[in-house]
């Protein structure tokens, strides 16, 4: 239901998920996020181009992510929002609370 | 007094273990009332957000509480869903809704899913009567 992958680059760490990120699968979610902290890089993207679903819950677990992120200095940004995934970013205000880029390359090479 | 409509119900257990279920049961019938594509995935973020909430919040947890969820299709072009539960009286409709311009820092994550729910259908109404809580959903194909 849910497929998290991690690509280390040069210039930081792409985090690509795929699935549906809701009630049923945001507590693995965040899971797999405690072993994204773990790895200490500085500069993290969430690609999303591959994620088909988000409700509140997987939302939440995004905040959460990002709030642990930025509390210890690092710099966080998602990209590839497409379709419904768009629509639900928009709706709630992430799309402009987070930093969004249309590719991890670009969300990467912004900082 | 609503207007008489033929509903089809599923009752189960209020736990997270049913919503996959309950999903489906909605779903499948949206699918059969030919909801085009968008309208099935916010039918979808609606029923988790209310019934997830109903889930965590109506029953305490050494009650064995259920949930019942009907739909139906009379007019076409119209579907319609309605939930009900027997916990603890609660009216999500009457909940602020949450602070959307806050930064990642000061964001708090409560309020979102119900704020949600809202925006996805065309109607939503809630009542209490008989110990009884019924959401009753509408969306306009």
């Amino acid at each position: 239901m849910i497929d998290v992958q991690c690509l280390e680059k040069a210039n930081g760490l792409v985090v690509v998920v795929a699935g549906r990120l809701d009630a049923q699968t945001s507590t693995q979610f965040s899971s797999l996020s405690a072993e994204v902290l773990g790895r200490g890089s500085k500069n993290i993207v969430l690609d999303l181009s591959r994620l088909k679903y988000i409700s509140s819950m997987g939302l939440r677990s995004i905040l959460n992510l990002a709030q642990a992120l930025n509390a210890g200095g690092a710099r966080f940004a998602v990209c590839g929002l497409q379709g419904m995934v768009a629509e639900v970013f928009e709706i709630t205000g992430f799309a402009s609370v987070l930093k969004t880029f249309e590719t991890p390359e670009e969300a990467l090479s912004d900082a | 007094m609503p207007e008489a409509r033929t509903f089809t119900w599923l009752e189960r257990p209020a736990r997270m273990e049913s919503f996959r279920e309950i999903e489906e049961f909605v779903l499948d019938a949206g699918r059969a009332a030919r909801l085009p594509e968008e309208k099935l995935w916010k039918l979808r973020l609606a029923l988790e957000e209310l019934v997830v909430n109903i889930i965590q919040h109506a029953y305490s947890p050494a009650e064995c509480g259920s949930v019942e969820i009907g739909w139906g299709s009379d007019r076409p072009g119209e579907f319609s869903v309605e939930i009900r539960h027997a916990g603890v009286a609660f009216d999500p409709l009457s909940q602020e809704e949450p602070d959307l311009t806050l930064d990642v820092e000061h964001r708090v994550p409560g309020g979102l899913g119900i704020f949600l729910a809202r925006k996805m259908v065309d109607q939503i109404t809630y009542r209490y009567a008989n110990g009884i809580n019924v959401l009753s959903l509408r969306l306009l194909s």
